[in-house]
């Protein structure tokens, strides 16, 4: 690729330019951190390719390749198409407590035939792209402050709420704290943040006596004493802690941790991956992994600040955060600094809807780096 | 990556220099943004330093992640300890025997508490309980999970895959803690020797407590002077005849005599340490060290020993057995009426009381009183076991007490404290304590106090032969033939209701050394055999006297273990001298023999034992030419 390549007229439309362009550095590090997911899963497995390692693996290899895909799409049709797709979303998650189907406890899955979906991680994506829409025809004043900003939060209001209904707390937060970045991004006034940091804080403990339920209380005070209880609602942060500590320096050794081959690690497949990792690979293992995460979340943060559209900017730096969410808030819960909710690691934990939907999310990243210097031809208002 | 090209189209304001290139932009940027807001046009760059908020929200995040990741893995806290996989901290070194051979570990074991206002399903978990822990009555697990409150400690002692298996039910209210278990690999043997520790990891009993300092130190393995196979061989015979002879409890030793390691103990019955709760308490007793018997005849060689050494009597000095000894208000017999007039060795050989009774009273009650002390006979022996025995003795020398503590009444000693004065009367006359401790490569044995000449050891060492071929020991000797085994047995009769119950219930023991023949500086084994109150049987002619029931066992033991001890047997075992009480055969022999086995550099047999004499050569031709037993 060259300069004068990509000056001429039309030139930057070919495919084989627009592959050029893609961010291969960034799919490595996805394929690291998938890989290594990969090996993890197989470990855990006792040395086996099923339940876990083999699907895993295989699905990652054909996200990337739709993602790559995805990133040729020109940023136009993702800017089309971002009210349907979060309005079909949200249709599915209100679906969810009427057809879903219960596991542990929670509604949170719809299956279609032999598939089975998660409409609360799709609403992630959904909602990054229809905030990037809506934004992209506010100016900074509108963006600061006004009324027009009662939209996004409503946006981000009704799916939290639905999601945090099913119920999944984790989920539901990091579709607000997602929204609510993007807010900020795009320009709320940081008066107007502060203030609703500080009622928050002060509404937290009536929150705390009156909303939440008793076992997301029970989370909560075990988050803050685990030991109190060891083999009840503190038991996945122990064992979780004892899986980080007892790994060392070099971990225990492949297919060695005892925690997670012995079972004593809970979900040890999905939200403690990030444990049994640690455990096996030590110290080094998951300080190379968080390498991986921030490089991605550096990368893909560079690119949104290189996009000329506005919708490309904040759509691509919404898919970041809500990703670097995900990482740091399980990173934390496994390491104890943060209360166990359902939040799993990205790529690294297995799960279909969670990859289908994190690499969706690459892809409209992939697209901004791709299509940096096009703009978009937004409609008059904000949300037209 | 390419650095961030001027815009191409003309959407956005003129382009500064990219904002992440210059912090004190960045900086300014973020300031601008939060007291004043932006102009409409430059959402873009304001977008953009909020981005790049982010991004450095994110980065302090990981940092501090990564921190607290570190923490986590290179300094384990408590979290890092009582893992399913994190080994429990052993607390106690390993017990070896002198080959190295383990014989007791350190285990990781839980105990089980139950909470049951924490239990959810009562039912459920009283069936799952008493499922995985079939020793726990199921009566008491109802009526703890009956209770609305408390902790309930419902079973120790837990392997880690029954915890497992516990765990895994995922019950709430049960809790584990962790125990400081050990583990005794070979069951029984050895078991009083080896000892128990205690669950919070102190030493209660045998090597456990008498090592306990060097195993809490837990700087490697501590090794004992036990050799495994020496003791798996004593402890097997002692174990077979205590069971065939059904006796009331019986006690085995073999000490080496030259270093004065403890080489195996035995105590039967025994018990699996394993288990101390299964098995009744006197079953622990280490009857070798805590127990007191009145020891009978093998007394004899303390009190020969002490009437050799003295210079007042020699092996040819004649008493007179043919009447009973009549002392104030006792009178003494002997078993074996053939003879009235006995030189000392025919004493020992016949385990005569009265001559032993005669010669202790004639050497003198002082001499006595100072030798037995000197042999350490009136005192505890001294020994790392703290279960080591004071003895029963008479609270003022008599005359009776001098008479009948010549063969071995009228006082109580542990086997340990008899072993150790044997052992110094075999050694060439060094009192030193016996160890359980292994010496060290070079290390020389500890140097003891003298107590009898080395001329004395000599001539005790011929007589113990000498009975071994010729006297009472002689089952010992023909069941170990070649490896010069010598001994002397005891046949104590025991106090029933205030007298001796003559033939009825008594202590049969045999005190054997092997090999009699060799200097000093070499290793020389004493074993000691001691059955209390054996049965009668058809097959020892319905004796239980020390000779036809323990000098057996001993010549079997010897057999056993000389080879382990390096012993080889000696090749004119056929041109020993015949064997039997036949006096016409013996005779000429006797004295003869007791010379050879002494050694070409052993004394003379001299009445006055002490100074060794320089004219050995002929005062032996002289000892040959008086060979004849006096009558």
């Amino acid at each position: 690729m060259t300069i004068g390549a990509i000056s001429r007229p039309g030139e930057r439309d070919r495919l084989i330019v627009k592959l050029t362009r893609v961010d291969w550095t960034i799919c490595l590090l996805l394929t690291a951190i998938a890989g290594m997911g990969g090996v993890v899963l197989y470990s855990i497995a006792g040395g086996h390719w099923s339940p876990w390692a083999a699907k895993h693996l295989i699905l990652f290899g054909l996200c990337l390749i739709a993602t790559i895909a995805l990133a040729t799409v020109d940023l136009q049709v993702w800017f089309d198409l971002a009210y349907p797709i979060y309005a079909l979303c949200m249709l599915l998650l209100l679906a969810v407590p009427v057809i879903g189907h219960a596991t542990l406890g929670a509604r949170r899955w719809l299956q279609f035939g032999p598939v089975q979906i998660q409409p609360s991680e799709m609403i992630k994506v959904a909602l990054v792209l229809a905030l990037a829409r809506f934004y992209h025809g506010l100016d900074l004043a509108q963006a600061r402050l006004s009324w027009r900003l009662l939209i996004p939060a409503a946006m981000i209001a009704a799916p939290a709420a639905l999601v945090a209904h099913q119920p999944d707390l984790g989920t539901a937060i990091l579709i607000a704290a997602t929204g609510a970045a993007m807010m900020l991004m795009a320009g709320l006034s940081l008066h107007l943040a502060g203030a609703v940091i500080a009622a928050g804080a002060a509404l937290a403990p009536i929150a705390f006596l009156f909303v939440i339920k008793g076992y997301q209380k029970a989370r909560l005070l075990t988050f803050l004493h685990p030991e109190a209880d060891r083999s009840g609602a503190g038991y996945h942060i122990i064992q979780s802690k004892i899986a980080l500590g007892s790994g060392g320096l070099l971990g225990k050794g492949f297919e060695l941790g005892t925690q997670s081959q012995l079972n004593f690690l809970p979900e040890k497949s999905t939200d403690f991956i990030f444990a049994s990792m640690a455990e096996e690979f030590g110290f080094l293992g998951s300080l190379s992994v968080l390498v991986l995460y921030g490089a991605v979340i550096f990368l893909g943060l560079r690119i949104a600040s290189m996009a000329h559209s506005h919708f490309a900017r904040l759509a691509a730096s919404g898919v970041i955060v809500g990703f670097s969410l995900c990482v740091l808030i399980n990173g934390a819960m496994v390491m104890g600094l943060a209360p166990v909710v359902g939040v799993p690691m990205p790529l690294l934990s297995f799960g279909g809807t969670v990859m289908i939907t994190m690499m969706a999310g690459f892809a409209l990243v992939l697209s901004a780096k791709v299509h940096r210097y096009s703009e978009v031809a937004s409609g008059s208002g904000a949300l037209l | 990556m390419s650095v961030a090209q001027p815009p191409f189209d003309g959407a956005g304001s003129p382009p500064a220099t990219p904002a992440w290139r210059d912090w004190r932009a960045i900086l300014a940027a973020i300031e601008g943004a939060t007291s004043r807001g932006l102009a409409p046009g430059e959402v873009r760059e304001a977008s953009r330093v909020r981005i790049f908020f982010v991004m450095a929200l994110f980065a302090a995040a990981f940092v501090y992640a990564g921190i607290f990741a570190a923490k986590a893995a290179l300094l384990p806290g408590l979290e890092g300890r009582g893992g399913a996989g994190a080994p429990a901290e052993t607390v106690r070194s390993d017990l070896v025997d002198r080959n190295g051979r383990v014989l007791a570990v350190d285990l990781i074991r839980y105990g089980l508490y139950i909470r049951p206002q924490e239990v959810y399903d009562r039912a459920a978990t009283l069936d799952a309980v008493a499922r995985i822990l079939p020793g726990v009555p199921r009566a008491r697990l109802a009526n703890v999970l009956s209770r609305d409150k408390g902790e309930f400690y419902i079973a120790g002692d837990l392997s880690p895959e029954v915890r497992d298996q516990l765990h895994d039910l995922a019950l709430p209210g049960l809790y584990f803690q962790d125990e400081a278990g050990r583990a005794y690999p070979l069951g029984d043997t050895a078991a009083q020797v080896i000892g128990l520790a205690s669950r919070d990891g102190r030493g209660l009993s045998g090597a456990e407590r008498a090592f306990d300092g060097a195993i809490r130190k837990n700087n490697g393995p501590v090794a004992l002077s036990i050799d495994l196979r020496v003791q798996a061989a004593l402890q097997d015979e002692v174990d077979k005849a205590a069971v065939h002879f059904g006796v009331k409890d019986a006690v085995g030793m073999v000490v080496n005599v030259r270093t004065g390691e403890i080489l195996a103990m035995t105590s039967w019955p025994t018990f699996d340490p394993n288990h101390p709760e299964r098995t009744p308490p006197e079953n622990m007793v280490n009857h070798a060290a805590a127990t007191v018997y009145e020891p009978g005849s093998v007394f004899k060689v303390f009190t020969l020993a002490e009437g050799l050494d003295t210079g007042a009597v020699n092996i040819r000095t004649v008493f007179d057995v043919c009447s009973p000894l009549v002392l104030p208000g006792q009178i003494i017999h002997d078993y074996d009426k053939g003879d009235c007039a006995l030189p000392l060795w025919e004493v020992f050989t016949h385990s005569s009381n009265i001559g032993a009774a005669k010669m202790a009273i004639r050497v003198g009650g002082e001499a006595e009183d100072r030798y037995f002390h000197a042999f350490g006979l009136f005192n505890k022996a001294p020994s790392e076991l703290v279960e080591s025995a004071r003895p029963l003795t008479v609270s003022r020398m008599s005359i009776n007490s001098v008479a009948t503590m010549a063969f071995g009444q009228s006082i109580s000693v542990s086997p340990l404290a008899l072993a150790t004065g044997m052992s110094a009367i075999l050694n060439g006359g060094i009192y030193r304590p016996l160890t359980l401790r292994k010496l060290g490569p070079g290390e020389a044995p500890a140097p003891g106090r003298r107590v009898i000449q080395e001329s004395t050891s000599r001539v005790m060492l011929g007589l113990m032969r000498l009975n071994g071929t010729n006297g009472t020991g002689r089952f010992a000797d023909d069941l170990a033939p070649g490896y010069m085994v010598g001994g002397k047995t005891g046949t104590a009769t025991k106090l029933v209701n205030g007298h001796y119950d003559l033939g009825k219930k008594n202590l049969a023991s045999f005190a054997a050394v092997f090999p009699t023949d060799g200097g000093f500086d070499q290793d020389r084994y004493f074993v000691l055999v001691m059955m209390d109150e054996p049965k009668a049987l058809p097959e020892t002619g319905g004796f239980t006297t020390g000779g036809a029931v323990s000098a057996p066992i001993a010549g079997r033991i010897v057999e056993r273990i000389a080879p382990f001890l390096g012993q080889v047997r000696r090749t004119n075992v056929w041109d020993e001298p015949p064997k039997g009480r036949n006096k016409d055969i013996v005779d000429a022999q006797v004295l003869d023999h007791i010379q050879n086995v002494s050694g070409p550099s052993g004394p003379p047999i001299n009445p006055v034992i002490a100074p060794i004499s320089t004219q050995a050569s002929a005062t032996r031709a002289s000892a040959k030419g008086a060979g004849g037993r006096a009558r």
